[in-house]
């Protein structure tokens, strides 16, 4: 969007908006970030990024983005992301306010749009130059997570296979995309003006020519054509979207993205803040929004950031998640924890010693030997790190490990278990295990390592699996009191 | 040294603690009652592990009247905030606490599980150690019994110890029947509408974990069940396993009619 990462901006602004008029869903008093003291969080964060003294403008009502101002610049504290930006615009007063109404996507179609509002929110390197309508759209507050289609994407008509169905005026949303007419670069101004004008239809004489062929064009339109034209560019980009981040030349704009982490981290502990991708669990536009795959985990999360709820999972679809990383096998997905260095600080402001918890300590089980390279396709040092048996949260009671027999003892290790011996994965082992246990003897002592280790159970009971039913049957006739035992469980845990 | 105020304070308004409780980054914590924190026995051993305890314990009670420098109470205060999350772990575990904390539980106060299956269930927080200073807050999700971290920086900072490792169990052992049903649901990661081998091996191999869980729960005569058993995770065993339609494309009609409100 519109904002530059601190260090490379060159922005001048020196007339301070005195009075703001405070955008919907933005408020300029009761700040949930804390900025009295410099010791509070907001100016221990400015000062981590360069800034001097800072003082809050606008915060909006989820506490989660911050306009903060620092001498006579303009910034966006992006809490969620420990992100600053600068605004790069030049009428801040008036630009602040309805851009940010801008951000929030509400009313667009209300509020008289100015050039100068996108331009606000334009990225700097093409500050000055015209932006395409696929840059300004990528770069509008919640679509961060989306990649600049190539036009020659867009342009090869196999790409787009049928979705002229699916998108209402799709020749008009494909020219706004495309930016086919020359006015679409200026396009809020005018087509707002359009709107408003149309009703008389005075104004297309005094245009300059290169305005007058569309805008006659565009008489014929409705006013509302033109945020139906809108939305419809936007649905159709998402669509496209979701072909070309599964094509050569997307994975790899989505690769970029990914390492430099835009997608953010998954919020479980025990990944240890493994980079997420945004996927859908729908293929269909309408159904649900935008998740967060981590690959660490094989599970979906639903982004921290509000911003991100209206934005639509099918616009990166069910596919992408997957492919990316069979795409990039040798991607490293283990987590580095190291990049967080604003987090620690904030946190280090609060808690002068900061050392890992002892649940995380560097005793880690040893797997059984020859482990296998490669299981069912993925390397297995790449193979869901964060799951297994140290990546499992233990509840504990006062450092007693919680029954599993208690009522409510746990129940969902499983959820997040992963074999110790990856070779109980592979369907070929599996079969030898449960219909020729005799082979093991041949293939040396590596299924021996795992069948002799009495606190590992677990690990063979896929293959003991099958024969279960018969062995609980057996245990239940032996174990008579099986009530006695419970209370006597129950009691040690309550 | 002062004494303590007990009774003849109580009406007394909780000032500083209803200051603490309602400020910024605390709406994890429940407001500790008065006579809790002025029973001497539940602050045992508290008094070397805060600095400047007794103005500390003095500020958190209301009743502190030292003429301070700036310094000097700033040392303080912190190290009532301190003291009061040490007593706050305490506290919660005791019966009035958990009913507080049970009451914000069911508020979200504490936020909603960022796991998709788990459709958005309150978290609690916990710690991941009982000492100080070892790692900050963590939120447990009762339903899929993981921990996540806080989505806020503001929370982030929060010292686990004031929550302490035991407290989320405690709570469902007193209230077993708040315990939520637990779900097999699952993410299947999908290629083209197909599963993946690796991905689906590993679900396999879970299934498997779950079934021996729910043996070892029959030999003691309990019946687990999980919610949405029926769904499609039925089938996870069965190894020619039918491709489900893939649900791409279809709906050309209704993308039509419905266009995306995405709020631009």
């Amino acid at each position: 969007m519109s904002l530059d990462k601190v260090p490379e901006s060159s922005i001048k602004n020196s007339d301070t908006p005195t009075k703001l008029c405070v955008p919907p869903k933005w408020t300029d008093k009761g700040f949930e970030v804390d900025w009295e003291s410099p010791n509070d969080i907001g100016p221990v964060v400015a000062r981590a990024f360069g800034l001097g003294p800072v003082r809050p403008i606008l915060e909006d009502k989820l506490g989660m983005t911050q306009i903060i101002q620092s001498g006579d610049k303009f910034f966006v504290w992006d809490e969620m992301n420990n992100d600053i930006y600068e605004f790069a615009c030049q009428d801040l007063g008036s630009a602040l306010a309805d851009g940010l109404d801008r951000l929030d996507l509400s009313q667009l179609s209300e509020s008289t749009l100015s050039s100068s509002v996108s331009a606000s929110f334009d990225m700097s390197s093409s500050e000055g130059a015209p932006e395409s309508w696929i840059s300004s759209f990528c770069s509008l507050m919640g679509h961060e997570f989306f990649a600049e289609v190539s036009e020659d994407f867009i342009e090869d008509d196999f790409n787009l296979t049928g979705l002229q169905s699916q998108v209402p005026m799709y020749k008009e949303a494909l020219e706004m995309i495309l930016d086919v007419e020359p006015e679409e670069d200026e396009e809020e101004e005018e087509e707002e003006e359009e709107e408003e004008e149309d009703e008389d239809e005075i104004l297309g004489d005094e245009r300059p020519l290169g305005y007058r062929r569309a805008g006659d064009r565009r008489h014929a339109r409705v006013a509302s054509d033109l945020s139906v034209i809108e939305s419809s560019a936007e649905l159709l980009y998402g669509l496209i979207h979701q072909r070309y981040i599964t094509s050569r030349p997307g994975i790899q704009q989505m690769l970029e993205k990914y390492e430099m982490q835009h997608f953010g981290v998954c919020p479980r502990v025990n990944c240890n803040g493994c980079k997420v991708l945004p996927v859908g669990r729908s293929d269909t536009p309408g159904q649900e929004t935008v998740k967060l795959f981590c690959p660490g985990c094989m599970d979906i999360y639903t982004p921290p950031n509000s911003r991100f709820h209206s934005v639509d999972g099918a616009f990166f679809g069910t596919t992408f998640g997957c492919l990316f990383f069979m795409t990039f096998p040798d991607l490293s997905i283990r987590p580095r924890l190291d990049n967080s260095s604003l987090s620690s600080l904030s946190r280090s402001a609060s808690q002068p010693a900061n050392r890992s918890p002892a649940a995380q300590g560097p005793h880690r089980t040893p797997t059984p030997e020859h482990q296998p390279v490669e299981i069912n396709g993925v390397h297995t040092l790449n193979f869901c790190p964060g799951l297994g048996r140290d990546k499992i949260y233990d509840p504990r009671i006062y450092g007693f490990k919680v029954a599993e027999v208690s009522r409510v003892g746990p129940r969902m290790k499983w959820l997040r278990s992963k074999p110790t011996d990856m070779y109980d994965l592979d369907e070929t082992t599996i079969y030898e295990k449960t219909f020729n246990p005799n082979i093991k003897a041949e293939k040396g002592d590596r299924d021996g390592d795992t069948e002799m280790k009495p606190e590992q159970p677990q690990d063979v009971l896929i293959a003991n699996r099958k024969k279960a039913p018969m062995r609980r049957r057996r245990q239940q006739n032996d174990q008579q009191p099986a009530s006695d035992k419970m209370s006597v469980q129950g009691a040690e845990i309550g | 040294m002062e004494d303590f105020n007990s009774e003849t304070d109580s009406d007394y308004t909780s000032y500083w603690r209803d200051w603490f409780v309602s400020s910024r980054g605390n709406e994890y914590f429940c407001e500790i009652d008065e006579d809790y924190l002025t029973d001497r026995f539940n602050l045992t051993g508290l008094n070397t592990e805060v600095p400047y305890y007794q103005y500390a314990l003095d500020l958190v009670t209301d009743v502190f009247d030292l003429d301070a420098d700036d310094d000097l109470r700033e040392q303080i205060e912190k190290s009532a905030r301190h003291l009061y999350g040490l007593v706050h772990a305490r506290y919660i575990v005791t019966t009035r606490g958990l009913a507080k904390m049970l009451d914000k539980y069911k508020k979200c106060d504490f936020g909603k599980c960022p796991r998709v299956m788990c459709d958005g269930h309150p978290l609690l927080p916990m710690g991941q150690a009982d000492l100080p200073n070892m790692s900050t807050v963590k939120l447990y999700c009762p339903k899929c019994e993981d921990i996540y971290n806080p989505k806020s920086s503001r929370h982030a900072s929060i010292d686990g110890a004031y929550f302490g490792t035991s407290f989320h169990s405690i709570l469902f052992q007193v209230y077993p029947a708040l315990n939520p049903e637990k779900s097999m649901r699952r993410f299947e990661p999908r290629i083209y509408g197909f599963k993946v081998h690796a991905a689906a091996a590993l679900a396999r191999w879970q299934d498997g974990q779950r079934e021996d869980l729910g043996y070892r729960l029959s030999e003691f005569d309990i019946s687990h069940r999980f919610i949405e058993e029926s769904e499609s995770d039925d089938d996870a065993y069965d190894y020619g396993e039918e491709p489900v339609p893939a649900k791409t494309e279809k709906v050309a009609g209704d993308a039509a009619s419905g266009r995306m409100d995405l709020g631009n």
